[in-house]
């Protein structure tokens, strides 16, 4: 996305004062023995970007599960816009406003990128069976809309030229940004995001911040997203939570963190030393 | 121009073209399509009775085989049970077409119009569906297909032992099409022209099927069809997307028995509009899942093709007695060997064009465009195959 501006650090961290949209409260999610999240609190503001961090295996794609209600956690409660998000089937998070991304895709590798974004306008479409196979008056209207719909958030996210091609026929980087742009057409006020940058390069990785950012400032979406990558949280995050073993260890402003013993202890002095030995230093 | 703008230039110039999304989009199609429909009125008026036949079957048998596509090729589930919803369908035909009883034992019919009696058919059939769905589909996979299975042999016995409604092991009559005193199944004159029972017959099957198909049609490229697709390549990414799963599958299940039970009264009403119980057994739900695989799953051309290589063409084969028929009582019988080729060609399809005909012709399409592409001295853009891409996504 070279069309828009580059990452705009100076205005991370400018919504304290605004209402909760997402309220985790002891959230504990087990399986078999093993504890995927042990007790996990914290409170999402509406209009963040609010990221979750962690070694592998600190339970954050089970946070993310159960946040868009494909985990049942054993106890604890969240409370999504003064609800009970657990009270909710996964087929009804969409229409509640909720969209997730997917960390690996392949899921509909034959569906073309327009067919894609149209099956993430579900919910806001009504056509049954008996209406879309008769094919006209509203069918056709809200089709036709729908259509137009999706191919605006093509455009805005420069994919309007792989329209017609089936996602399974395009590199990686591409199809992490279709399947944002099809979370982005479900028109969620909280949205998802597993991973974004996960298997992307230098550069793509780069836009893809730029594009998250935009969307904070632009849209006032409401942003939780899991990812691996410490250098794009810390430049795009208003606050992070640090998971270690399903357990917070930490949370606060990416400059807290960075600074926090616990965390680097867990997580950065690891990463460090990775990219230490990458880099050859 | 950044580096990646740059390589998304070309991978956007390598992605396949956009398919037509019509039925019958394009204008190519167009000129395929006045084609086709000439040729179907010169058969129509000049092809004897026996391919007339042919065609007629081929004709019934491809509503059913768009029925169970819907179902099992388009959202997923796996069904072997589509003769039990064609044989409800036929009953209900029966019941409310067929002649009054003349003696005690016969069988019951209202003599209702056919205007009543066909949709009834489909209506009824989707009412089982309606009614059986919940608890099938519970299941997935091999044991929806062991369940489905099930429902064969239930109807079966249902069907022998309800003798009021369906005559019994011997069978009872069937309806006859038509219009006051006007049937599909007598030869009559009209503005000159000698038309037999098969020629009114094959008007009366090309009008339903073309409705039916371009009923499918637009279902697959609307709303719920969509919702169908995404449920058969990946649950829990559909209710991501805000799919209801139960409700995708109850509607596949039921548009899937509505369209089995009209394919079922026109099974049983042409060509003899006679049919015994055992019309409904296995060996016909499994010719019709080998229409669909043949033919090509997920598709409505591929339901049709499927329909005419299963049904239409073996009936071809023994009406010109193309294949030698058995002279000792131990040897293959036509029977028999339609059977072994039929079990040969779904594995030969399965293991090199899971497709079926419908990707086969694609794939033979592509091929020419892109030598006629080379010829006139374009590039030719290998880099991505298209074929298999474009194949299952209409």
């Amino acid at each position: 996305m070279n069309t828009q501006n580059p990452p705009n650090t100076a205005t991370a961290g400018a919504t304290p004062d605004q209402p909760l949209l997402l309220l985790v409260e002891n959230v504990t999610v087990r399986f078999a023995g093993v504890t995927a999240l042990d007790g996990v609190s914290f409170a999402v503001r509406r209009g963040e970007i609010f990221a979750v961090i962690g070694p592998n295996g600190a339970g954050k794609t089970s946070l993310l599960n159960v946040l868009s209600r494909v985990y049942q956690p054993q106890s604890g409660s969240v409370t999504y816009d003064g609800r009970d998000l657990l009270r909710l089937r996964s087929h009804q998070m969409a229409a509640a406003g909720v969209a997730r991304t997917f960390q690996n895709l392949g899921q509909f590798p034959l569906t073309t990128v327009m067919d894609y974004l149209l099956l993430g306008r579900h919910a806001h479409m009504r056509s049954t069976v008996l209406l879309g196979g008769l094919y006209f008056g509203p069918t056709r209207a809200e089709e036709r809309s729908n259509r137009a719909y999706c191919q605006h958030v093509l455009d805005l996210m420069n994919l309007a030229r792989f329209r017609d091609a089936p996602l399974g026929s395009l590199p990686f980087g591409v199809q992490k940004r279709v399947d944002l742009a099809r979370a982005l057409a479900m028109q969620p006020r909280l949205l998802l995001l597993d991973e974004p940058v996960a298997g992307l390069g230098g550069e793509e990785s780069r836009d893809l911040a730029a594009i998250l950012l935009d969307l904070k400032e632009q849209t006032g979406i409401t942003q939780v997203l899991i990812e691996h990558d410490m250098a794009m949280v810390t430049g795009i995050a208003d606050r992070i939570l640090v998971l270690d073993f399903g357990r917070v260890i930490a949370e606060g402003s990416p400059a807290e963190i960075q600074a926090n013993p616990d965390v680097i202890r867990a997580y950065l002095g690891q990463e460090l030393q990775n990219q230490q030995l990458e880099t050859g230093q | 121009m950044s580096a990646t703008q740059q390589q998304e230039d070309e991978i956007a110039e390598s992605v396949p073209v956009a398919r037509a999304r019509g039925l019958l989009a394009s204008a190519k199609n167009h000129m395929v399509l006045i084609f086709v429909a000439l040729f179907l009125a010169l058969v129509w008026l000049f092809a004897g009775d026996n391919w007339l036949l042919i065609l007629n079957v081929t004709m019934v048998t491809a509503i059913a085989t768009l029925g169970l596509n819907v179902l099992s090729g388009y959202a997923g589930q796996i069904s072997l049970g589509i003769t039990f919803f064609m044989g409800i369908g036929a009953y209900t035909a029966a019941v409310l077409g067929g002649n009054p009883p003349v003696f005690p034992g016969d069988p019951v019919g209202l003599n209702l119009s056919f205007l009543i009696w066909l949709p009834a058919a489909g209506i009824v059939a989707a009412l089982a569906g309606a009614l059986v769905g919940p608890t099938a589909l519970r299941l997935k996979g091999f044991y929806l297909a062991i369940v489905t299975l099930a429902l064969v042999f239930i109807g079966l016995y249902l069907f022998k032992n309800a003798r009021s409604i369906t005559g019994g092991p011997q069978g009872r009559a069937f309806p006859v099409p038509g219009f006051g005193d006007f049937t599909f199944a007598s030869p009559t004159t009209v503005l000159g022209l000698d038309l037999s029972s098969n020629q009114w017959y094959f008007l009366l099957l090309i009008v339903i099927l073309g409705l039916v198909a371009l009923f499918v049609h637009n279902v697959m490229r609307s709303r719920a069809g969509r919702a169908f697709q995404a449920v058969r390549d990946n649950e829990t990414g559909a209710a991501i997307m805000g799919v209801n799963l139960f409700q995708a599958k109850m509607s596949a299940f039921i548009l899937s028995s509505f369209l089995a039970g009209i394919a079922g009264a026109l099974w049983a009403v042409y060509p003899g509009s006679y049919a015994e119980p055992n019309t409904w057994n296995l060996v016909l739900a499994i010719q019709f899942v080998a229409a669909m695989l043949v033919g090509g799953v997920a598709s409505v051309w591929g339901s049709i093709l499927g329909a005419a290589f299963v049904f239409g063409l073996p009936l071809a084969l023994d009406t010109f007695s193309l294949i030698p028929q058995s002279t000792s009582n131990t040897g293959l019988t036509s029977g028999d060997l339609s059977a072994i080729i039929y079990g040969l060609l779904i594995i030969v399809f399965m293991l090199f064009e899971p497709g079926g005909i419908v990707a086969l012709i694609r794939r033979i399409q592509t091929r020419i465009q892109r030598s006629e592409q080379r010829r006139k001295g374009g590039v030719a853009g290998d880099t991505i195959s298209t074929a298999n891409s474009a194949a299952s996504s209409e």
